[in-house]
């Protein structure tokens, strides 16, 4: 198996195996972060997808980190507003996005 | 013999599949690893999110200015579509955060908490695959999208 592969693949059990505990998460994400950055060196041919889920898992990493005191985390700061409501706090309407495919607008 | 571009798609599906993995490694056994469940599916939602708001907002100021061609008309269409998705991403998200706040209020883990995760993940394979087709993770990076 692949250095990068191997890696992956620990690094999924690591998560799996220690799933309570942040700092186990934290640390397999970082694992998991550096399984895809080594992929992307050797030139893997998933590197370019690859490279954007280094980008999610800093992130997710990121959140854990702080987050570190997960009981203290307020459960409506969890809520998520949708896609459509940020386009439209920027001006753009799925009518406006319809017209934009048509190529009549 | 399999061409390395449909071996390439494999591989990286199988990835993304696999990452899906840190959705069901943080199972709802307790209120601690439902909440970091929540924390990462909240923030790797908000950084996919705001890439396709991004490229979307981008597309529509181009042609608002003619310069749109049938190359960005057929982003848009597929952008449009992860639009649709992540919008029900973003509701099953938070109904699987509504669940947590009613374990958290009766102290007693609700029977649709599962339901919710399991939409949660489900959701989350097809936002992975489509956001992977639009090389949408990779374009946030600075790379050249296919």
């Amino acid at each position: 198996m692949k250095e990068h592969n191997k890696k992956l693949v620990e690094s999924l059990q690591g998560i799996r195996k220690d799933p309570a505990e942040t700092s186990g998460a934290v640390k397999a994400l970082q694992a998991l972060k550096s399984a895809f950055t080594l992929a992307t060196a050797a030139g893997a041919p998933w590197a370019p997808a690859g490279l954007g889920v280094i980008r999610v898992l800093s992130a997710a990493a990121a959140a854990l980190k702080n987050g570190s005191k997960v009981d203290e985390i307020d459960l409506e700061k969890l809520m998520t507003t949708s896609a459509t409501e940020d386009l439209k706090k920027k001006g753009i309407t799925e009518d406006r996005i319809r017209k934009a495919l048509d190529g009549d607008a | 013999m399999k061409s390395t571009k449909t071996m390439g798609a494999k591989t990286g599906m199988s990835l993304l599949v696999a990452f899906s993995m840190l959705f069901a490694g943080g199972c709802a056994t307790s209120m601690k690893s439902a909440k970091r469940t929540a924390v990462v599916s909240q923030t790797v939602y908000n950084a996919v999110k705001a890439q396709v708001v991004d490229q979307i907002a981008e597309i529509i100021e181009k042609d608002d200015r003619g310069l749109a061609g049938p190359e960005d008309r057929r982003r848009l269409r597929m952008l449009d579509g992860l639009r649709k998705l992540l919008d029900k991403y973003s509701e099953a998200h938070n109904a699987y955060v509504g669940a947590l706040r009613i374990w958290d209020k009766i102290g007693e883990k609700p029977a649709q908490l599962l339901t919710q995760e399991h939409k949660v993940l489900e959701l989350w394979f097809e936002v992975s695959q489509m956001a992977s087709q639009l090389g949408i993770m990779s374009h946030a990076n600075g790379v050249t999208r296919t």
